[in-house]
């Protein structure tokens, strides 16, 4: 193949990347903003047991952040085009993770077992990699076994060109650690294969620790936490539903050795599943509210679209924006729409 | 054989930074703490959040438990003061003739639990104003001699800043060194106020033209890290670590959200609290600490001065009516409590009596307020308390006369000066009749425009304000109370009037409709030449036990330990000699890490 | 009182739509907080007065009858006052001595902040442009952003 041929397949592997971790964030997100918040549900003795749940989901969130940021670095690294702003490039849920189709489905729905034995799916370890040593990526059947795939293609077109024909990318088009600066994990410039290759461990490590032996670490240290290791987002999952924290050094199919976590599932806004403003034209206001949501995460992708095509700086314009889609989602999921008490939720849906 | 090579006393900055430091060394520490440790695990530091709502009056002490048997002042105690009825209801005991309008917190992790984190460095002037102006006293080191305590200290804390933008009135940093993390960025307000005040001077005491301008306030307040390495108080130090809310919460607090709640409680732990500190000390295996245990006496050797053991009074809960008492020896004590704690001890155990100065020269910065209706939206209640000020008026030959001040911006409408937004929809429903979008609009006009500026002028040290105890005034445990006399000087009265000038031509450049009104009735209620004003605490309680050069007229050298007692430290804000215009714990904080310095040499036998 | 009928009754008096405050989460706990001040008959008259608002025209044919039948009322005016403050700020407002006079005590009317939900989804925070102070913050750097625009019709 020629590098071209080799490149064009290389940026559809990698904005495949940044879709099937575009999908993530809301998903994780909606579920998130359906617990209810400390003192939200006890009027007397504000019980404090939610916010390690809503916390640990939230953490999540703002990795795969991250995780689509790298996505959009090893893109542009390599000369291709960030597209976030057609609908096409948008999940539209339900939908499936990955772009074989197999493997986890993601549902919109509010915070129950069922829903964090999902989140821990998608974020699982694949088994083995036989399923995918053909290769493409679209028949990968689970996130980690995506990667590998794009790591291979990028080892393979590497070897075959050299960095300097792949990396052609403009250097100041890279998000840097100055621009996205949150926690868990760090910003890196894709320049040269090496830092591609750390780009996309990051990503998969901090998703399923797949390459570290099964251990809960996820090899980034805790910010100012004085060297502790932060764990990957499947034990991250896991130890909800098993009500005690992983310390880093546990190990996959072992209980967790860390303290409580505990969870009150029935702390929860009963959100309608997979909620869409197109269902709720007979209750005008809150259709309303629904449309000003999709309006607020319409902008938030247009914001990343350019931020990603040349203006990097913009990034630093999206923590307010995440908290003002965070606040109007924690609205929308308190406001009752049928006689059984669900609620209204976010839709996500894209509309330029 | 001692217990501990350094006992401290209280467990909040300046006792976590010298555990820190000492434990770094391998030394071992234990810390007493009066107070509990109720913010000490994230569910117990959350408590303090669900406290704050739940309390309908919010003053710096609200998120935080009333503690009986260590109680803390907190500034709605203030009530009126007579000759020879002091003012009595609160923790303190208030002389007068003025109220002492500060509070401080006695539980774990101290009085940061509540502070702004503001980080001003003192000018190269402050350090000499007895020399310079003929007012208070010169310090025993210059700007220059503290300048690496300061960078370590800006490291310590986690100081996000701008060099450019704090160098005036011969403020200097090193070309090898900046702040840990970048700046925090100035308010919309802030950045309306400069550009309105852009060439604008105006005229000082004494005549001299000044020309305003506003900086950006360096303040313990987490934003991005810089990524460069840098010289650091003599050595190499970077990228900077940014360290979060304390627990398994490190991810939180990694970065200011905007809660606009740095006073009385930062729900993420952005901005720096001594827990932090206490935390990375308690890493060491080195340190202990022990909370619920009220110092009672400092024992001493009479015939060497030497500090023989502690006794403190363990109680088992707040409030419990019993107490176990218990000794503990070390080879070092070092007082670390707020400045009125320290002098009460100190006093009540009989140290430090031979300057006659311990006690005394108790100074805070006499806060007043000016406010007013911008004629646009401004972009009220957003963001940390405040983000910059003028520094026009805090140095010049003027404050031979008049005190210098700080005007600092609020970027909280008029919360602390009218108890906003809670009195405009008080007002709005019950007496102007409003209701339905006409409420709204009306709230949103009308809050949306308040501006409120602080003074902050300097008050200078008298031995006529000071703390005293009298075995009278007992607290549950039988304690001393802290019985204060203070007063606020026609110095820093003038230097308030000139600081209230300037504001207001500020506000009539601007168009700012003055609504200021002082009531004559409040405590805080004082004149000059027959102009009125009310004053508040800043909390700054600082300078009852002194450092300086000699033992006539200072509690200990400059490195906090003490001239009579050689293996005593005083630490904390009463170290300091003056207060000068800049929120005080950031000299503080490079005084106490001198100080720890000092200690190490001390404790294997070398000096 | 059921929830739809404190939901128009509070609408009116806010100048939030039923949406907006049901998003607060806090209505039930509203409704049950004043139902229990303002006893059966009087809770039905101000739901009842909702209705009759609710159906005039938005404007100044509302306004008046508002302050006719509510505000000048002596108990249904105090009743709303803090109401209306309930919603805003999250806390209660007791009623004056000569309503408690004729319409007699309540164990639940005295000044306190409901939860510290109420605290954090108070109104006022929402009409100023703001957040609530030690809650819902807006994000790094929000503060340096211009001021928010102007409250929009619907919610």
């Amino acid at each position: 193949m020629s590098v071209e041929d080799e490149r064009e397949d290389l940026v559809e592997m990698l904005r495949a990347a940044m879709k099937i971790e575009l999908t993530t964030i809301p998903l994780y997100a909606t579920t998130a903003y359906t617990i209810a918040e400390v003192g939200d549900y006890a009027r007397i003795d504000p019980t404090e047991v939610n916010a390690e749940p809503l916390e640990t989901i939230r953490q999540v969130m703002l990795e795969e952040m991250l995780h689509l940021s790298l996505a959009a670095n090893l893109l542009n690294a390599i000369g291709g085009c960030v597209v976030l702003d057609r609908e096409e490039a948008i999940p539209a849920y339900p939908c499936a993770i990955l772009p074989s189709g197999k493997g986890p489905v993601a549902h919109l729905r509010r915070f129950s077992k069922d829903q964090v034995r999902l989140f821990r799916e998608i974020e699982r370890a694949p088994p083995n990699f036989d399923k995918v040593r053909d290769g493409n990526w679209r028949h990968a059947e689970t996130i980690g076994g995506f990667y590998h795939c794009v790591d291979k293609a990028l080892d393979a077109i590497v070897e075959a060109h050299g960095e300097k024909v792949v990396f052609t990318g403009d250097p100041a088009w890279q998000v840097g650690p100055e621009h996205y600066w949150g926690a868990g994990g760090e910003m890196i410039r894709v320049v040269d294969h090496d830092s591609a290759r750390r780009a996309l461990a990051m990503i998969v490590e901090e998703g399923e620790g797949a390459d570290l032996g099964g251990v809960a670490g996820d090899n980034d240290l805790i910010p100012g936490s004085g060297g502790e290791e932060d764990i990957a987002h499947f034990f991250k999952f896991n130890q909800i539903l098993l009500a005690r924290r992983y310390a880093p050094g546990d190990r996959f199919g072992q209980p967790p050795s860390g303290g409580d976590l505990v969870t009150d599932w029935a702390a929860v806004h009963p959100m309608r599943d997979d909620p869409t403003a197109d269902a709720f034209k007979d209750l005008p206001e809150v259709h309303a509210r629904m449309l000003a949501f999709d309006r607020l995460y319409s902008d938030f992708l247009l914001t990343l679209h350019s931020a990603f095509n040349g203006a990097p700086d913009r990034l630093r314009e999206m923590a307010p924006t995440m908290i003002s889609m965070r606040r109007a989602a924690e609205a929308l999921v308190r406001i009752p729409v049928n006689a059984a008490g669900e609620t209204a939720g976010p839709g996500w849906t894209f509309r330029h | 054989m001692s217990d501990y090579d350094a006992v401290i006393v209280g467990g909040g900055i300046s006792g976590a930074l010298i555990a820190k430091r000492l434990s770094a060394e391998g030394k071992r520490v234990l810390i007493l703490e009066a107070g509990a440790d109720d913010g000490d695990t994230p569910e117990t530091y959350r408590a303090y959040h669900t406290a704050y709502q739940l309390n309908p009056i919010k003053v710096p002490n609200s998120p935080y438990p009333q503690n009986p048997s260590a109680p803390s002042p907190t500034v709605l105690d203030i009530g009126p003061i007579s000759p020879g009825a002091p003012d009595q209801a609160g923790y303190f005991v208030q002389k007068g003739p003025l109220p002492f309008r500060s509070d401080y917190l006695r539980a774990l992790g101290g009085t940061t639990l509540h502070w702004l984190g503001t980080c001003l460095r003192m000018q190269p002037r402050d350090f000499r104003t007895a020399s310079e102006f003929g007012k208070g006293v010169d310090w025993p080191l210059s700007y220059d001699d503290l300048a690496p305590w300061y960078e370590q200290a800006e490291w310590e804390l986690g100081v996000s800043g701008d060099k450019a933008d704090n160098e005036f009135f011969g403020i200097h940093f090193s070309s090898a060194y900046d702040f840990p993390m970048e700046p925090i960025p100035k308010s919309h307000l802030d950045r309306w106020i400069e550009t309105g005040v852009q060439g604008m001077s105006v005229r000082l005491a004494g005549g001299e033209k000044r020309a305003l301008s506003v900086a950006g306030t360096p303040v313990a307040r987490n934003s991005v890290p810089r990524r460069e390495t840098y010289t650091v108080g003599g050595e190499p130090a970077g990228p900077y670590d940014s360290a979060g809310a304390t627990g398994p919460y490190a991810f939180q607090g990694q970065r200011c959200e905007g809660n606009s709640s740095c006073i009385p409680l930062c729900p993420i732990q952005a901005k720096y609290n001594a827990l932090k500190t206490l935390e990375q000390a308690r890493r060491t295996g080195l340190v202990d600490v022990i909370t619920q245990a009220v110092v009672s006496k400092v024992e001493t050797d009479p015939a060497t001065g030497r500090i023989t053991g502690i006794l403190y009074k363990k109680y088992a809960f707040p409030g419990a009516p019993v107490w176990e008492m218990t000794r503990v020896e070390g080879q070092i004590y070092v007082l670390a409590a707020n400045a009125i704690e320290n002098a009460k001890l100190a006093l009540a155990s009989g140290l430090c009596s031979g300057s006659g100065q311990l006690g005394r020269n108790l100074m805070d910065h006499p806060y007043v307020n000016v406010w007013g209706l911008a004629p646009v939206p401004i972009g009220s209640f957003r963001g940390p308390g405040s983000t910059a000020s003028i520094p026009s008026l805090r140095d010049g030959d003027f404050r031979s006369a008049v005190a210098p001040v700080r005007l600092e911006f609020d970027n909280w409408g008029w919360n602390f000066a009218a108890n906003a937004p809670y009195s405009d929809v008080t007002r709005m429903v019950e007496d102007e009749g409003l209701f339905g979008p006409a409420l709204r609009h009306r709230l949103r006009e009308r809050v949306q425009r308040q501006v409120r500026i602080g003074i902050m002028p300097e008050q200078t040290p008298s031995r006529h304000n000071r703390v005293t105890i009298d075995p009278a005034w007992r607290d549950s445990l039988g304690e001393p109370r802290p019985v204060i006399e203070y007063d606020v000087d026609d110095y820093s009265r003038a230097g308030i009037l000139q600081g209230i000038d300037v504001t207001l031509e500020m506000f009539r450049r601007l168009g700012i409709e003055n609504h200021t009104e002082w009531n004559p009735e409040d405590p805080g209620y004082v004149s000059l030449g027959g102009r009125g004003f009310v004053y508040f605490g800043a909390g700054h309680n600082a300078g009852t036990h002194r450092i300086g050069t000699c033992p006539k007229d200072s509690v200990t050298g400059v490195d906090g330990r003490s001239w009579e007692h050689d293996n005593l430290w005083l630490v904390g804000c009463g170290a300091m000699p003056t207060i000068a215009t800049s929120n005080p714990t950031l000299t503080m904080t490079a005084l106490v890490l001198k100080a720890a310095a000092s200690m190490i040499p001390a404790l294997e036998g070398k000096t | 009182m059921d929830d739809d009928g404190f939901a128009t009754v509070s609408a009116i008096l806010t100048g939030y739509d039923g949406a907006a405050l049901r998003a607060t989460g806090c209505l039930p706990e509203y409704r049950r907080q004043v139902a229990a001040v303002a006893g059966p008959a009087l809770a039905a008259r101000m739901v009842a007065e909702g209705h009759a608002l609710a159906a005039l025209p938005d404007g100044s044919a509302r306004d008046a009858h508002a302050r006719e039948a509510v505000f000048a009322d002596p108990d249904l005016g105090p009743l709303a006052r803090s109401l209306i403050q309930l919603w805003y700020l999250g806390q209660w407002v007791p009623m004056p001595p000569d309503w408690v006079a004729r319409n007699g005590a309540q164990r639940e009317d005295v000044a306190h902040i409901l939860s510290p939900r109420s605290y954090r989804e108070g109104l006022v925070w929402d009409a100023i442009g703001a957040h609530p102070l030690g809650a819902k913050p807006q994000g790094f750097g929000a503060w340096a952003q211009e001021p928010p625009a102007g409250p929009e019709g619907g919610s």
